[in-house]
């Protein structure tokens, strides 16, 4: 099986329906990730963390063999190996030097069939009650997650990935079963590889391996959503500081504005030389500000977050309004698009300097929009958006729909 | 002109700033690492903080050139900036396309060697730094690095990377302004890049940026170690932080590619000894690592991990144990997959400019010298059991200082 080449790509779908997508580049390692569109947001009312959960128990080892023999695995190819779950997708990925390949990519194919022996579930249950409890003590993720909760409202992008203390406390060996027999099916599945590969080694080493897998017929619902707008405060203990979120309605992932929308939240929210940089970092009110487009798929956001003495709240408040406001009114000048476009063509260039820094847009573009996309084209396409396209973004004036939450200090004035 | 893979080139400008260049085959764009001894180490007593105001108050103007105008004139060529300021160093980093370098090492130049410190940026950049000692005070982990490193270390260098609110206050422009020139210096400096030029070339367009830069550094001596001991600091929070820090070896010394090899497989995988035992064998932690801090010519090795209160003494008695298990030595298996793994992951960090240029910078601090790529893997290659083994033997027993942040440990070790 040859598949298709699309402009230096290489792209097949197996009979079981998984797909394969590779990006060959001149480099001395290999990437390769298995990507699963699944994430937080497809989870039922009781199966809060059971995504997180369960990219935590592949690595737990499949019938064949037990945890430890899979991290010696992973060590014995020198493979730097991770995992992560989002909303939209669980991702286990690693990079290994070229003649690794195939051992790498079986290892990580493996992954998608763990055993949930009840003995793993257990332990690694505590470690996700400690990782919560991490998460508990570090107040901006507390603010983001609370403020993500209040904007989204119903829609499932509102829960917290890790699920709850109660929600994880809930998953059994049971539950975590018919989650993965749901939602990691073949047809949910694409195996990414970038760097120097064998293509049709590649391809017919994922045949065999994945034979006997099966689609399993989930579709992962879109609801009817409006953006939640105002803003809320909440006080609490345990931390000094205030720490403010902001969340507004924005082009999805498939939606072709998504690149206008990444350069107006670049205009605003540049770390370097963005106007709430200008308004609240650079006159010492905050200690960072930022803002950032987050294209979901189906459903997309700005979201925005700075840090200040709780004395100072109501005045960065006021500085942010104010800032959103203007550039509502106003837009973008042609010299601030023109350095968004170029600060973020650079960004694109440097994520592509290595096979690892391709794999995770690789995925999302081709499971959100089957899209393979050279970092040369990307940035062809950043350069070629109109300033235009941002002002017909703000027309819809998201900044005034949105919401912002602030988490403040129960010790503060 | 193109790059070719031939390793890096070193030169010493008479101005004593260190420079290393790495040419790196296809890529198009290219990565600078400035480096130099700008730290609240060796802030005045009485003004500790002064090196996180002079970081930010460098970078608001130059020349010519208001704030906003340098932060133009690096978006101009779309170059993206970083940097920070620690207890021993400040930095800067630039990532930019290869064929704009000769645009933007000025502008790099410009901030260390012709900024501005205008009166009218002044506050801004105290308030900033005060908002960011306020913002570490809020961070578990930083915390506990903060109480770690006052544990091991007297006087200057057990100092915060923050300062001391109070001198943060009273500090005048002109006071930092007078300190900033004494300390904004090429002595002691690195400058390193990496990228899709050939070596040569970035050399000399360096050599012609930073050839003005005037000034010698004071010399601040070695730091004084604290004898080992037992420290909580209390704070709010539901994890107990925990650090264990011992002796290691030194940069240069000998043992030390046996170290990095013993670290790798205590800490440095997913079967790495500490992972295996702390979080698959007993789910005591989320996270838990371990790993080497050159400060001044001395090195720590600092375990770290985090727990419930109820389990901190259990973690703290594993990790003791797993620390006190190396001397016994590593398995056959364990150093083959250990050198696998850090041969990887010199190639892997070689692959990007800003990795090579970091690493770049921080071989010429540590080993007075930047190394191959290939020097690297040699060294780790030729590595034997009888090596390793006769080195971690050598080492002495376990005597740990023991730091722990946030609700105190219940159990033995609650005192």
């Amino acid at each position: 099986m040859g598949g298709v080449k699309v402009d230096g790509f290489d792209l097949v779908t197996l009979p079981n329906g998984l797909r394969l997508i590779g990006q060959r580049a001149d480099a001395r390692s290999i990437a390769v990730g298995l990507t699963f569109n699944v994430g937080a947001r497809d989870e039922a009312a009781d199966e809060g963390g059971a995504a997180h959960l369960l990219e935590h128990l592949a690595f737990k080892g499949d019938d064949d063999r037990g945890a430890d023999d899979v991290n010696r695995a992973f060590d014995e190819l020198g493979a730097r190996v991770n995992a992560f779950t989002s909303h939209d997708r669980t991702m286990y990925y690693g990079a290994a030097l070229p003649d690794e390949c195939a051992r790498l990519t079986a290892l990580l194919l493996s992954l998608a069939r763990p055993s949930l022996r009840p003995a793993d579930v257990e332990v690694e249950r505590r470690v996700v009650l400690e990782e919560i409890g991490m998460a508990e003590d570090r107040p901006e993720g507390r603010a983001w997650e609370r403020g993500a909760q209040l904007f989204f409202g119903e829609h499932p992008l509102g829960r917290p990935v890790l699920g709850t203390r109660s929600s994880v406390a809930a998953l059994t060996p049971e539950r975590m079963r018919a989650f993965h027999g749901r939602w990691y099916g073949s047809e949910r599945a694409l195996l990414v590889v970038s760097g120097a590969y064998d293509w049709d080694a590649f391809v017919a080493q994922a045949q065999a391996a994945t034979e006997d897998w099966t689609p399993g017929g989930s579709t992962r619902a879109q609801p009817v959503w409006a953006p939640r707008r105002g803003s809320q405060e909440m006080r609490a203990g345990g931390f000094e500081r205030a720490h403010l979120t902001w969340f507004a309605p924005a082009p999805s992932s498939q939606d072709p504005a998504r690149i206008a929308a990444a350069l107006l939240a670049r205009v605003v929210g540049d770390g370097d030389n963005g106007r709430l940089f200008w308004a609240l970092v650079e006159p010492g009110l905050v200690d960072d500000a930022a803002l950032w487009f987050d294209p979901a798929d189906g459903v997309g956001s700005f979201q925005a977050a700075a840090t200040t003495d709780d004395a100072q709240h109501d005045l960065v408040v006021e500085t942010v309004v104010d800032v959103l406001t203007r550039f509502e009114r106003e837009g973008p000048t042609a010299p601030e698009w023109a350095r968004a476009q170029r600060a973020l063509a650079t960004e694109v260039t440097l994520a592509a300097e290595s096979p690892m820094g391709r794999l995770a847009d690789l995925a999302d573009a081709w499971l959100d929009r089957e899209e393979a996309e050279t970092a040369e084209a990307t940035v062809a396409r950043i350069l070629a958006t109109p300033l235009a396209a941002g002002l017909t973004l703000l027309e819809a004036a998201p900044f005034s729909s949105g919401l912002r939450f602030s988490l403040r200090p129960s010790s503060g004035p | 002109m193109a790059p070719s893979a031939s390793g890096p080139q070193f030169t010493v400008l008479p101005n004593g700033l260190r420079i290393a260049a790495a040419g790196m085959p296809g890529l198009t764009t290219l990565s600078a690492h400035l480096r130099w001894p700008l730290g609240t180490a060796g802030d005045p007593s009485d003004a500790q903080g002064a090196a996180v105001v002079i970081h930010e108050w460098l970078q608001r103007g130059a020349g010519d050139r208001n704030a906003h105008d340098q932060a133009d004139a690096f978006d101009r060529y779309g170059a993206r900036r970083g940097g920070g300021v620690g207890r021993e160093y400040a930095s800067l980093g630039v990532a930019c396309l290869a064929r704009d370098a000769a645009h933007v090492l000025p502008l790099v130049a410009d901030v260390v060697t012709a900024a501005r410190l205008d009166d009218d940026e002044f506050e801004g950049a105290r308030q900033l730094a005060l908002q960011e000692l306020a913002a570490a005070a809020d961070d578990p982990g930083e915390r506990l690095l903060e109480a770690a490193v006052a544990a091991r270390y007297a006087g200057r260098y057990g100092r915060s990377a923050y300062g001391v609110r109070g001198h943060l206050a009273r500090l005048s422009a002109a006071r930092v302004r007078a300190i900033a020139r004494a300390r904004v210096v090429p002595a002691g400096a690195v400058l390193a890049l990496a990228g899709g030029l050939d070596a040569a070339t970035m050399l000399a367009l360096a050599a012609t940026a930073f050839g003005g830069w005037r000034g010698a550094a004071p010399d601040r001596g070695a730091p004084t170690l604290r004898p080992r001991r037992r420290v909580h600091r209390s704070g709010s929070g539901g994890q107990t932080q925990i650090a264990l820090i011992d002796d290691a070896v030194r940069p240069g010394e000998e043992g030390w590619t046996e170290q990095a090899v013993a670290m790798t497989a205590l800490s440095g995988a997913t079967a790495a000894r500490l992972w295996t035992v702390v979080r698959e064998a007993r789910g005591l932690a989320y996270e838990v690592g371990s790993g080497i801090h050159i400060v001044a010519g001395d090195a720590y090795r600092l375990t770290h991990a985090a727990t419930a209160p109820e389990r901190a003494s259990e973690l703290i008695d594993v990790l003791h144990g797993e620390l006190e298990r190396c001397r016994d030595g590593l398995g056959a298996d364990e150093l083959r997959r250990a050198q696998r793994l850090l041969r990887a992951a010199v190639v892997f960090e070689a692959e990007t400019s800003g990795g090579r240029a970091a690493r770049l910078a921080s071989d010429v601090v540590r080993f007075g010298r930047p190394r191959a790529v290939e020097e690297v893997e040699d060294a780790v290659a030729a590595l034997t059991l009888v090596k390793v083994n006769g080195f971690l033997a050598s080492r002495p027993p376990l005597a740990a200082t023991v730091v722990t942040t946030g609700p105190r440990p219940e159990g033995a070790w609650a005192a």
